[in-house]
């Protein structure tokens, strides 16, 4: 059987759940839905989402000291950008810290679908689709 | 009981908080989505309309759902229920708040079921 490989644009992020890498993330994502054919409308819709999220796992994951992982990976396939944004964080737990920010409303309100999993053993995947043709 | 009162709220006051509540709606919406299984308790976002307040709050999955089978009900932390919203249910992790009047509109309009 022939195997047909099929090309899908793709970018990712691996870095530390500090401010300075929300901007990171917000940047590469924006060059990314420009790539795919992201008018600027949505480009600004993605780049505010992935800040609130990246900004959520900076602000909320991470009660103490020590290892702070952010993932960020973005896809285009059949017209969708599809956005995840993970911390390996205490997960949605009632927090010393209150609050996991206004961010995750923003994000489901500007997304056009949105998941929000636990991870194991640990943490927050927040997923994101945006229609980029339609 | 009295609530939180919010200054000067008015109807369109009313209705406002009740998008922000939807906003949370559609946050627990896809928390519930992600959610691989139904056993135990799962951390939602209070859904009390302030924007300040994202709260978590613990529900089952069947609590969840049956405050979900009702579009105008939503689940908030103990304190934060508004002046404007009747308490129909009170549990030792959480209320079920109700919308009444054009806010209650809102909250039907904008369900997502």
């Amino acid at each position: 059987m022939a195997t047909v490989s099929i090309a899908v644009p793709v970018v990712s992020l691996d870095a530390e759940a500090v401010a300075r890498n929300v901007g990171v993330a917000r940047r590469r994502l924006i060059a990314f839905a420009s790539e795919v054919g992201a008018d600027r409308e949505l480009q600004a819709r993605v780049a505010l989402a992935v800040s609130e999220a990246a900004g959520n796992a900076v602000m909320h994951a991470y009660p103490d000291a020590g290892p702070r992982p952010l993932h960020v990976a973005a896809d285009f396939e059949d017209g969708d950008l599809e956005v995840v944004v993970a911390d390996e964080g205490e997960g949605l737990r009632r927090r010393r810290s209150p609050g996991l920010g206004a961010g995750l409303g923003i994000i489901a309100e500007t997304c056009d679908e949105f998941v929000v999993r636990e991870r194991e053993p640990t943490g927050v995947e927040l997923w994101m689709r945006f229609h980029v043709n339609g | 009981m009295s609530g939180h009162s919010l200054p000067d709220m008015d109807s369109a006051g009313e209705e406002r908080v009740a998008r922000n509540e939807a906003a949370f709606r559609k946050v627990n919406e896809a928390i519930e989505q992600g959610r691989q299984t139904r056993e135990g308790l799962v951390g939602f976002v209070c859904e009390c309309g302030r924007l300040r307040c994202n709260e978590i709050i613990e529900l089952t999955l069947p609590e969840y759902e049956a405050v979900r089978a009702d579009a105008r009900r939503f689940a908030v932390r103990h304190g934060h229920e508004l002046e404007f919203e009747e308490v129909i249910e009170t549990h030792e992790r959480y209320l079920v708040v109700a919308k009444r009047r054009g806010a209650g509109d809102v909250a039907a309009l904008t369900d997502p079921r």
